[in-house]
């Protein structure tokens, strides 16, 4: 074939506050292994949902296998050629192999299947990926690795020229990395092109042929593997000085004494939950009036971190100390007897009671203070609560009855906030407080959280945008792997420095490489 | 900017349906009652998904078409709250009489007393409330006499005692509840000589008369001389179990009803007998005495009339009131 | 892209200038049904709006009506009881036994003939055997985590099983002038259930709209995950509904058994059903969190007209829940349809 099998041009795609994407150029050749590259936020997904075909692009062109395509929609881009398989697969557990291989275009004779031809047929995709698995199996059988082989299968059925791999290792164990790169190379021999999205740059380097670095929506870099080094890579990725976004706050704060102490705190695998990050010997403080950053790749443990402490998720060990003082939490409840807030990471999803006014938003978590006889919630201290915080945080709505979900995003999250706030918190956890908001709201929600500090309550910020983190903390703890691995104070970070903290380490061909992990602070 | 009119559109479109929806189902109530002195009278059933009923139902028509009286039809669907709002709304309407078989004797009084008090005269049919002083009378077949009428046959049958199988009818329902009580009036003394070696509900439904007496046949060492159900439909059901172990002709079969079904059962000998309580004579007396007191001022005499149940075997059959619906 | 935006500009200006009438209208769409088919019924027939009719009708829904309630409060938190009408019945044969002191029904008029505890104690009675009932189901539901549907489906079944053990002798019946006055007797020419129901659906109004409680049952109900990461007690929220409907169920018992002057085995059939489409006709979500008891007053006494009005007519049996059951769906499909141009 000549010509590259796929290239995306001048790519732009807007939404409301965001440029998601701003001229980004994308190519890959046939027979490429291609990496993706960028920080959270750096448009990636975005790109990745355009070549699916869940998004449009508001501009620019898209050239697959040498003419120009549009991409009306995911059914048409499997069609033409484009398979995704995503962190989370798209199988149905409780269905066999074989159903899921051939969901939507079971063969067999008009509206009847055929399970024999289902069968033989689901048996010969499986060997070309010479994999063993009984076309019958429930996929909730299956271990992760072999769900993943499933989907390979699966794309390679639709005859895909090209498939798309989004963080395909997080889930894997080394062997089954392994088994994962081999089929890879497999695959690249038959001419297909694969793009790699990872954050594990390690494997980037073993596996990929060239790379694009995406940064702010464009393309910022890339070129051949071969030429670079990881070093550059985190360069690229990084790029600009952070105080270019955000005004760095945090420098005349001046942090009291410990208010939060947590010890050994471990989490097991939760068979409610199985997906989230276990987490292991976690040791952390925090102390009034500081903001302490919390900085991890996907999939670090942050989040989980935050909800165990919560008591939202179960923990199996740890001691949490408040004010010196040993507390036992079980349950939210607990947790904000004892003074801990938590802004959860999924507004819509954990924080917000969309069918509801503004005003019980606001108030649900302190209604027991507006109440008269312990019961009856006065409208008049309710609606005062409501006007005090609309004051203090600048909550822009028409009034304290319109529904939560008119409001935009950053509004929104100021009514989270606000909820906290009135009940003052001595620990508030904010589990990515801007995230899906836009930049003018994202630099008040910094300022209201800076107010807090200095009003004396302790905050865990957790964020997965560094410059964020490097604008508003005092201290900076960064994770790994369900592990602590650094502490770096705030004024002395680098996001070069906090990369190298959170950057995951892999020993994929025995021989652990280790000039990049490095699980030093650097203080 | 056609938010506007569409709304109104769909309002329309509902308050149309509704609209027609009553109209078509209304024939002709307004000029009926437009005509004056034509008599309107509520005829009140306690379920008309039971085909006893609309038999009842529809001999209380065929009567009021012959007396020239209207008949407002009242479907009390198994639920004395119900019945109860049908009689208050028959109440309302100012009709000219009632004839009822409650759902229930005891939960209806109060119902048939707000009657009362509205001047409104009431025959009961087939079931007897008695706690109602001024209702005008009642026409009705006991149906523990009916229970009883079953046992009489069963000592007829087998004059050297028996082994019965019983299959009651719906829990907590008044005339299962009587039924069965006749059945042990008779039995119970004579205990030594007729057993009941089974006896289990099948709440008057076919498909469980069925499976009850499968499960009960299956589980018996030697099968009852016997089987007597509550009411026809369970009684067809056994005699499906029956058939299906060869047991034809050797287990006597009584049911309650006299259903044409039965009937027919009955006519061609795989149904030993069937209880014959009358009600649609006694549908219709009720309606000529309440017409004949309205019309002329005479009470029915006596007031409370009981017509006796009668077994109904392959020799009396011409006895039957629905022998003409078999075909 | 730009020129699409543009020509639904002006379109949306239109739209939000239109006659805020309409928006009532919209707002209030069961009310509006409820208003039109009184119109209907009344011009077909005028003895609909006398005022002893009126107050059949209120009297004919109130059973059910204090059960809507309950299930409002259920429903709200995404649930359901489908127990209801099973624990009318335990609750009404428990109310019969404690007024009697026996399980034997008495046929005599006369009103001496009280041994029992009086309709005090029956009432209690009936009340606490609806709301353990309610208890033992929200246990279930809270704590050993099986689905509301299926704990109070097999309730459904459970109860009901009771109720026949019970009263295996039959109905009780024959009370009292003074617990039969709990169904039959009038404040002026207002029948003594319906206050019950109204005062009770007013009740439940103060709780859901002015309290604490109130509030942590919409919360539940809209996103049990940010109610539980709020502080609220999910568990206690989910549990106390189910007390709550329990308590009305077994008043509800209580006020029918004195209304029919007898306790059923068989009483109380098919209730959930009503009882549920009254609290969804009247707007409240099976989804949860969105819905007023207002609306649940309105759903069931839409019901009773609608039955009450065309038994009224005359309209033959059969056609009658025909009718009913298009109606019924008319009516959500309308304000289905009202919310979503509401919304736009």
């Amino acid at each position: 074939m000549s010509g590259p099998l796929l290239r995306m041009e001048h790519i732009t795609k807007r939404f409301p506050g965001v440029l998601a994407l701003d001229d980004a150029f994308f190519e890959v050749e046939p027979g490429e292994a291609h990496g993706l590259l960028g920080e959270n936020g750096a448009g990636k997904s975005t790109l990745l949902k355009i070549l699916s075909g869940a998004y449009q692009p508001d501009i620019g062109s898209i050239e697959f296998g040498g003419e120009a395509v549009t991409l009306e929609s995911p059914l048409a881009a499997q069609r033409k050629g484009i398979a995704t398989i995503y962190q989370e697969f798209n199988l149905i557990p409780t269905m066999t192999v074989a159903e899921n291989m051939f969901l939507g275009r079971e063969p067999g004779y008009g509206r009847f299947i055929s399970w024999k031809r289902m069968r033989e047929q689901t048996m010969e995709q499986l060997s070309r990926l010479r994999l063993q698995i009984d076309p019958m199996a429930l996929v909730s059988d299956l271990s992760v690795g072999e769900q993943q082989m499933i989907e390979i299968a699966r794309a390679l059925s639709m005859e895909s020229r090209l498939i798309i791999m989004d963080e395909p290792t997080s889930a894997l164990n080394e062997q089954e990395v392994r088994r994962l790169f081999h089929i890879v190379d497999d695959l690249k021999k038959r001419g297909l092109g694969i793009i790699f999205v990872t954050h594990r740059l390690q494997e980037v380097m073993e596996t990929c042929d060239r790379v694009t670095v995406l940064r702010d929506g464009r393309r910022v870099g890339g070129g051949e593997v071969a030429r670079l080094s990881v070093d550059d890579l985190i360069k690229m990725m990084v790029g600009r000085s952070s105080t270019q976004l955000f005004t760095r706050l945090a420098a005349q704060r001046a942090p009291g004494p410990v208010v939060m102490k947590v010890e050994g705190l471990a989490r097991d695998r939760d068979p409610a939950n199985p997906y989230a990050t276990l987490l292991k010997n976690i040791n952390l403080e925090v102390r009034a009036g500081e903001i302490l950053g919390l900085a991890g790749l996907m999939g670090a443990g942050r989040t989980e971190l935050a909800r165990s402490i919560f008591g939202a998720d179960p923990r199996e060990r740890g001691r949490i100390e408040i004010g010196g003082e040993p507390v036992t939490i079980r349950s939210p409840t607990d947790a904000i007897r004892h003074g801990i807030g938590l802004v959860p990471e999924d507004r819509k999803q954990q924080a917000l009671f969309l069918e509801l006014a503004v005003r019980h938003n606001l108030a649900i978590s302190s209604l027991r203070k507006l109440s008269f006889a312990g019961w009856f919630v006065s409208d008049a201290a309710e609606l005062e609560l409501v006007e005090r915080y609309r004051k203090l945080l600048d909550i822009r709505m028409t009034s304290a009855e319109v529904k939560i979900a008119d409001l935009s995003g950053g509004n929104q999250q100021k009514v989270v906030l606000a909820r906290w706030l009135a009940l003052q918190p001595k620990v508030l956890i904010v589990d990515e407080p801007t995230r899906g908001i836009d930049v003018a709201a994202k630099a008040e929600v910094h300022q209201q959280l800076d107010l807090m500090a200095r009003a004396g309550i302790a905050i865990i910020a957790i964020s997965s945008e560094l410059p964020e983190i490097l604008a508003i903390s005092d201290r900076i703890v960064t994770m790994r792997e369900g592990r602590i691995t650094g502490s770096v104070p705030g004024d002395r970070a680098t996001e070069e420095g906090l990369m190298d903290l959170m950057a995951v380490e892999t020993t994929i061909l025995g021989e652990p490489r280790s000039q990049v992990g490095v699980s030093e602070p650097r203080l | 900017m056609l938010s506007g009119p569409r709304r109104f559109g769909s309002l329309a479109r509902i308050l149309a349906l509704a609209v027609v929806g009553i109209a078509l189902a209304s024939p002709m109530s307004r000029t009926a009652e437009a005509q004056d002195k034509k008599l309107v009278i509520l005829g009140s059933l306690p379920g008309l998904k039971f085909p006893f009923f609309v038999h009842m139902l529809k001999q209380i028509e065929a009567e009021g078409k012959k007396l020239g009286v209207d008949i407002i039809e009242g479907d009390g669907q198994v639920s004395s709250t119900k019945q109860t709002a049908d009689v208050e709304a028959a109440i309302t309407r100012k009709v000219d009489g009632i004839v009822i078989s409650p759902n229930e004797v005891d939960a209806m009084a109060p119902a048939l007393q707000e009657a009362v008090d509205a001047k409104i005269p009431v025959m009961t049919i087939d079931r007897r409330v008695d706690k109602v002083p001024g209702l005008l009378g009642h026409v009705g077949a006991d149906n523990t006499k009916g229970g009883e009428a079953q046992a009489q046959l069963i000592l007829k049958l087998f004059p050297n005692g028996a082994t019965v199988m019983n299959l009651q009818g719906q829990p907590g329902a008044g005339p299962a509840i009587d039924r069965n009580k006749g059945l042990h009036n008779v039995l119970d003394p004579v205990k030594d000589k007729y057993k009941i070696v089974f006896e289990q509900t099948a709440e008057f439904d076919r498909v469980k008369g069925l499976s009850v007496t499968e499960a009960a046949l299956a589980g018996m060492k030697s099968p009852p001389d016997v089987i007597v159900a509550a009411n026809d439909d369970m009684i067809l059901g056994a005699m499906e179990a029956v058939k299906a172990r060869n047991l034809s002709g050797k287990i006597a079969l009584i049911g309650f009803d006299a259903l044409p079904e039965a009937l027919s059962r009955v006519k061609d000998g795989s149904l030993t007998a069937t209880i014959e309580q009358f009600p649609g004579l006694q549908s219709s007396k009720a309606l000529d005495k309440l017409v004949e007191y309205l019309r002329k001022g005479t009470k029915p005499d006596p007031k409370i009339e009981l017509l006796t149940p009668i077994a109904i075997t392959k020799d009396n059959i011409d006895k039957a009131e629905r022998l003409s619906e078999i075909k | 892209m730009t020129q699409a935006t543009a020509a639904r500009q002006p379109n949306r200006e239109q739209r939000s200038g239109f006659p805020s009438i309409l928006a009532m209208l919209s707002r209030y769409a069961p009310a509006v049904c409820l208003v039109l088919l009184m119109i209907v019924f009344a011009i077909l027939e005028p003895s609909f709006l006398s005022p002893l009719n009126l107050f059949n009708v209120m009297r004919q829904i109130s059973i059910e009506g204090l059960i809507a309630i309950g299930m409002t409060f259920v429903i709200l938190t995404a649930g359901i009881d489908l127990s209801v009408g099973s624990l009318v019945a335990v609750a009404g044969l428990a109310a019969a036994i404690l007024a009697k002191g026996s399980t034997a029904s008495s046929f005599s008029l006369s009103t001496s003939e009280a041994q029992g505890y009086g309709w005090f104690a029956a009432m209690l009675g009936a009340i606490a055997v609806g709301m353990i009932g309610g208890a033992i189901q929200g246990t279930a539901i809270t704590m050993l985590k099986v689905p509301p549907f299926v704990v109070t489906l097999g309730g459904l079944s459970v109860f009901r099983g009771l109720a026949l053990m019970i009263s295996a002798s039959g109905p009780i019946s024959g009370f009292d002038e003074s617990y039969r006055w709990w169904g039959q007797g009038r404040i002026g020419p207002v029948p003594i259930p319906v206050i019950i129901f109204l005062a009770f659906a007013a009740i439940a109004f103060v709780v859901l709209r002015y309290t604490r409680y109130g509030r942590q049952i919409y919360a539940v109900g809209g996103n049990r995950e940010a109610a539980r990461l709020s502080g609220v007690n999910v568990r206690r929220v989910l549990f106390s509904v189910y007390v709550i409907i329990g308590f009305l169920s077994g008043l509800a018992g209580f006020v029918l058994s004195a209304r029919l002057n007898s306790s059923e085995a068989v009483a109380g059939i098919g209730y959930e059903l009503n009882v549920i489409a009254s609290v969804v006709i009247g707007g409240t979500s099976l989804f949860g969190g969105v819905g007023s008891i207002f609306g649940t007053v309105i759903g069931s006494i839409l019901i009773g007209v609608l039955i009450n009005g065309l038994v009224l007519l005359n309209v033959n049996p059969y056609v009658q829940q025909i009718t009913i059951g298009l109606i019924l769906v008319a009516v959500v499909a309308f304000d289905q349809f009202a919310k979503a141009r509401r919304l736009k």
